[in-house]
């Protein structure tokens, strides 16, 4: 996936909302990427744009060299499997049918699961620890489990790029960890990019194969060594407030 | 296996349904005399042989078709706006159709220029409530162009029904007494008297809905999880909704034209059938509200034309009193809600 001085934001009545500067970087396989910023900037916005939801206000966006412009939403789901930070669970739906959405893209109109698509959805399910409720409500499970079903019914879209909006923001300290190595894990294993918008910014810089630090005017895109060393996160909130150690790669308080 | 279970028992229930509405009323006709005249031809009883064909049977056929055509048209929408209040009257087509018969009935005692040379005809009538509910439809359709948020079309619906019930509350307050018991005769729904080409009509009308329906169980499903979900998921929105749009403008529009606004079978069956069955999935609902429906209708009319009564109950009333109460015990003994 490659971003070619792409620029993100709304068309309104008034004029045309731009947030962030233009964005230039290209995504390998196999990389975990990791998109920080401060609040409103536009890092759930660049997700919608690069899953083909929202339309890019500038710039070119391609997908395997290939122009994405023209795709449907059927082409998108194919290369594009996206996790919002607000998601709906139906009640009375369970868990298993909620992850098996996942193969909608490969089905028939009908949506009739093969023995493989099965096999698909239930390996993903035991990876994630969400078997033992695979046949119980969703609705009834925590957030954090919640943000799991959902996450799995990406994976099992078994798409080459995965956008995860804000994916830990429910879980505890130990489920937290734990995703944030299985994502490292699956996009090495699997060959997979894996675009994360995240506020833990230190986690990042110790998982993240890339940044992409979002600012208004100007973003920042580089290794997590690299942004370091540049001193790319020492202006990046209100240094009357918050200063960043770059030995220590820790923010702390003033 | 439990849903092959709660179908079997649906299909029972339609059957004790249907058999019920044919032969209860002001002259009891026993099922097995209904059957003979089914399987074996002319009943001895000539009176029970025209009652049956002339006004039993048109009506029960008139029950289900309206029955499984409205709560189709309520689980489209509840899944279109993911709104557990919608119905077919929230996009205010049925106010539509209110607003097109009011015109035709009322409209000549109001003083209207030239209105008293329409003549008021059933096929007038019809053709009133459709093209009001087709205006409504336009409206909306225009508008949900430009507007993108669902909500926001619901809540134009909801502003466009006040307004039309506003312009039929002015020509019911200037009419005359006449006109006035006229059309509060229609709004109170009248299932007899849709016979031959008219019955068809609205039988075909159903199946086409249904048949456009099917394929969209899968993207039903997917919106389920959210308009975004859905996209990444494959689903082609724009089209999804548009069909949506169309189908309940269609079916709602004909199906009022014919019987009259038919007030809470599209909002409680998609519930009822959520609750009963116990699932989402649309490829499940979309025959269960079928059936559902038709069986809801079936009751309710049963109940309209109480047994051995020669007079009968307005159906709009019975619906809203037979069904209300049912899904407010459903929801209450559930104590959840459901979209």
């Amino acid at each position: 996936m490659e971003l070619n001085h792409l620029q993100i934001g709304y068309c309104q009545e008034k004029g045309t909302n731009y947030l962030s500067g233009p964005i230039d970087m290209t995504f390998q396989p196999g990389q975990l990427i990791g998109i920080v910023g401060v609040n409103g900037v536009g890092k759930s916005t660049l997700l919608r744009t690069l899953s083909g939801i929202q339309p890019p206000l500038a710039g070119e966006l391609t997908i395997n060299g290939a122009q994405v412009a023209r795709w449907d939403a059927k082409k998108w789901a194919y290369h594009v499997a996206l996790v919002t930070a607000k998601h709906e669970t139906p009640p009375v739906m369970t868990v298993w049918e909620i992850a098996s959405m996942g193969r909608y893209p490969h089905l028939n109109w009908w949506g009739t699961m093969s023995k493989t698509d099965q096999q698909i959805v239930q390996r993903v399910l035991d990876e994630l620890g969400l078997s033992p409720w695979a046949h119980q409500a969703a609705e009834l499970r925590s957030d954090g489990q919640k943000q799991l079903i959902h996450l799995a019914r990406a994976i099992i879209q078994e798409t080459p790029h995965l956008l995860l909006d804000e994916p830990t923001t429910h879980l505890d300290v130990h489920h937290s960890f734990q995703l944030w190595k299985w994502l490292k894990s699956t996009a090495v294993e699997r060959n997979k990019t894996i675009v994360l918008t995240t506020h833990d910014i230190e986690k990042a810089l110790d998982l993240c194969d890339q940044i992409l630090v979002m600012q208004p005017e100007k973003s920042s895109w580089g290794t997590p060594e690299e942004l370091v060393e540049r001193g790319v996160f020492n202006q990046l909130f209100d240094p009357n407030l918050v200063t960043f150690n770059q030995q220590t790669r820790q923010f702390k308080m003033r | 296996m439990k849903t092959s279970l709660s179908f079997s028992l649906l299909f029972l229930l339609l059957g004790a349904a249907t058999v019920l509405n044919i032969g209860l009323g002001s002259v009891w006709i026993p099922p097995q005399e209904v059957f003979q005249s089914l399987f074996h031809g002319p009943l001895v009883d000539q009176s029970h042989e025209y009652i049956l064909w002339s006004y039993r049977a048109p009506k029960t056929a008139t029950a289900m078709a309206v029955g499984g055509g409205l709560a189709l048209c309520g689980l489209l929408m509840q899944s279109l706006f993911r709104n557990p209040l919608s119905g077919p009257y929230v996009l205010g087509l049925s106010s539509g159709a209110s607003l097109g018969v009011s015109l035709l009935i009322l409209g000549s005692s109001i003083g209207l220029p030239g209105w008293a040379l329409i003549e008021n005809t059933g096929f007038g009538r019809i053709a009133a409530a459709a093209l009001g509910a087709i205006g409504v439809l336009a409206l909306v359709v225009a508008t949900a162009s430009r507007v993108k948020d669902t909500m926001a079309l619901l809540l134009v619906g909801l502003m466009i029904g006040s307004i039309t019930s506003a312009v039929v509350s002015i020509f019911t307050y200037l009419s005359d007494e006449q006109s006035l018991k006229q059309y509060a005769i229609w709004t109170m729904g009248q299932l007899g008297g849709i016979q031959g080409p008219w019955l068809y009509g609205l039988w075909i009308l159903v199946f086409l809905g249904v048949l456009l329906s099917i394929p969209l169980a899968k993207s039903m499903n997917a919106v389920l999880l959210g308009e975004s979900t859905a996209l990444s998921l494959g689903i082609h929105l724009k089209r999804y909704q548009w069909m949506v749009i169309a189908i309940t403008g269609a079916l709602t529009g004909g199906i009022t034209a014919l019987v009259g606004p038919i007030a809470f079978v599209g909002l409680a069956v998609p519930h009822l059938c959520r609750i009963g069955l116990q699932t989402s999935d649309h490829r499940i609902l979309i025959p269960a509200v079928l059936i559902g429906g038709a069986i809801v209708m079936l009751l309710c009319d049963t109940v309209a034309q109480w047994p051995g009564s020669a007079s009968r109950l307005p159906i709009n009333a019975v619906t809203s009193l037979v069904g209300a109460p049912l899904l407010i015990w459903l929801i209450w003994r559930r104590k959840k809600a459901f979209v």
